[in-house]
């Protein structure tokens, strides 16, 4: 099992570049860009805040299997 | 783009040490063994700026503070110094090893172990260089 994310898609949506949502969760804009590219795996406080920030609940942006 | 100036003193600190190390090996391939005395004059003062460097940029970029040392960057960090543990124990089991077999003097392998202590800058560097931090 691999976590996946959409992270990028629902930023994109709501209109955020990486570094506007790095700055409304208080991360770089490096730890964004590697997130969405799977590189690293954020911790539950990072995800919540991600959450919170682009108003989706964490099991849309984050999942254990690949979006159908 | 936004710079993170805490982060990119970090990075520039850590590349100049690592830099500087490697110029100490090469100076001492190049000298037989032997080194111009105002090498470890030349490595401290390397090492003490990067650390007022990066004490100053915090201080005069608070707001950057957090977002310098996030969960990545820490994370990067803590791997970091594991690297250096690992490096220095093989370096010293190699060289101890060198020098109970008589291949090497033991104050050639105390030189050529010291770079060993700049594992955890190097691996920083690169971490950035690799753009996993700023």
């Amino acid at each position: 099992m691999t976590l996946h994310n959409t992270l990028a898609t629902h930023r994109k949506a709501a209109g955020l570049t990486q570094a506007q949502l790095a700055e409304r969760v208080n991360v770089s804009r490096k730890t964004i860009n590697t997130v969405e590219n799977a590189v690293f795996i954020p911790s539950t406080l990072l995800a919540l805040k991600l959450s919170q920030a682009l108003e989706q609940p964490v099991e849309v942006l984050f999942s254990l299997e690949a979006p159908s | 783009m936004s710079v993170n100036i805490v982060a990119r003193i970090r990075t520039l600190s850590n590349i100049a040490i690592t830099l500087v190390i490697a110029a100490l090996l090469f100076a001492l391939w190049l000298g037989d063994g032997r080194l111009w005395d105002k090498w470890v004059w030349i490595l401290g003062g390397v090492a003490v700026a990067g650390i007022v460097a990066q004490c100053l940029a915090s201080l005069i970029f608070r707001n950057q503070i957090a977002a310098a040392w996030d969960e990545q960057a820490r994370h990067l960090n803590r791997q970091s110094y594991a690297f250096g543990y690992w490096l220095v124990m093989a370096t010293f089991l190699t060289f101890f090893a060198l020098t109970q077999l008589d291949i090497m003097r033991p104050d050639t392998a105390f030189f050529f172990m010291s770079p060993a202590l700049i594992g955890p800058s190097a691996y920083m560097a690169v971490a950035a260089l690799r753009g996993l931090t700023d």
